[in-house]
């Protein structure tokens, strides 16, 4: 991957981060670092895994936090619903699933256009990420109030991909935001 | 008792928000887990007026339950409204072409869920 990828990726990743938190009501939540790693084990409690693809970018995005941080990010709190096993482990997935698709949204309003797969959630105590082959990973650590988010990105892009400017804010014509109800 | 609305997605956290937000705007709601199973409900519950459903699922997405259900004689009369983290032109032309008559992009902002749910249930 490019540097002029990397950055847009960690851009907009972090762009993404940003409106999931605030999403959920939160604010204290601010990134630290997206250091290229190889291999990575990493302590874990839920990790939620999600692919994508296109035919010049595919890999997956994981998902890497403690149930703490699913259970106070939780909407059931909102709607006065407990918040079990199950509820914490659902949101996992929706938490990948939902910035994934914010990831893909801004890439799309850029003419990066990718498909995308549906989220599996693991835990455990331990799992180890190696990067793809000719691909890279991005460690992305976010710290808060509710424990750290690690968010992987694991990338194999066409050598001949480059992402250039990225507009965060950019609506193509008939898209729809966050939020957005478009009835036909 | 309000119109019945059935809510089709494979994450249980957003079938109880979407359920919880239909039944405070006056709505009965059932849920299911994907495209093939919401096609079953529809099929045990011939007084659905409205369905809404995720796109990306397992098994049968919407857009496939879209096709499906609009290509059965006895319930394609039935309004759907696509819910979806995903937002892209190319998408939504698709749910449209497939017969969805609106799109939702979460997180929902619940005043906009039960109006769409309130013009499309009839």
């Amino acid at each position: 991957m490019s540097d002029q990828n990397r950055r847009v990726s960690v851009k907009v990743m972090e762009h993404s981060i940003d409106a999931f938190i605030i999403s959920t009501g939160g604010s204290s939540y601010k990134f630290v670092d997206s250091p290229e790693v190889h291999r990575e084990t990493v302590d874990v409690r839920f990790a939620s895994i999600i692919g994508f693809s296109s035919s010049s970018f595919k890999g997956s995005l994981v998902a890497i936090c403690e149930s703490d941080f699913l259970d106070k990010t939780h909407p059931n709190h909102q709607m006065g619903m407990p918040v079990g096993p199950d509820e914490i482990a659902d949101w996992s997935s929706e938490v990948a699933n939902q910035h994934l698709g914010r990831v893909k949204n801004i890439l799309s309003a850029n003419d990066v256009k990718f498909d995308m797969g549906t989220p599996t959630t693991v835990s455990g105590r331990t799992m180890q990420l190696t990067e793809p082959k000719e691909g890279i990973m991005l460690k992305l650590t976010f710290v808060g109030e509710h424990g750290p988010l690690d968010v992987f990105f694991q990338a194999v892009m066409d050598k001949n991909l480059i992402i250039k400017y990225i507009d965060l804010e950019k609506q193509p014509e008939s898209s729809a935001a966050e939020g957005d109800s478009i009835l036909f | 008792m309000g119109k019945k609305i059935l809510i089709v997605d494979d994450s249980k956290t957003i079938r109880q928000q979407v359920s919880f937000t239909l039944a405070k705007g006056g709505f009965e709601v059932i849920e299911a887990e994907d495209g093939k199973d919401g096609i079953e409900k529809l099929k045990a519950n011939t007084d659905v007026a409205l369905v809404i459903s995720d796109v990306n699922m397992p098994n049968m997405n919407g857009l496939e339950m879209v096709e499906a259900i609009k290509a059965a004689g006895s319930y394609s009369h039935i309004n759907i409204i696509m819910l979806t983290t995903e937002g892209t032109p190319e998408l939504i032309e698709r749910a449209k072409a497939a017969g969805a008559k609106g799109w939702l992009v979460k997180p929902f902002k619940p005043e906009q869920l039960v109006a769409a749910a309130t013009k499309l249930a009839g």
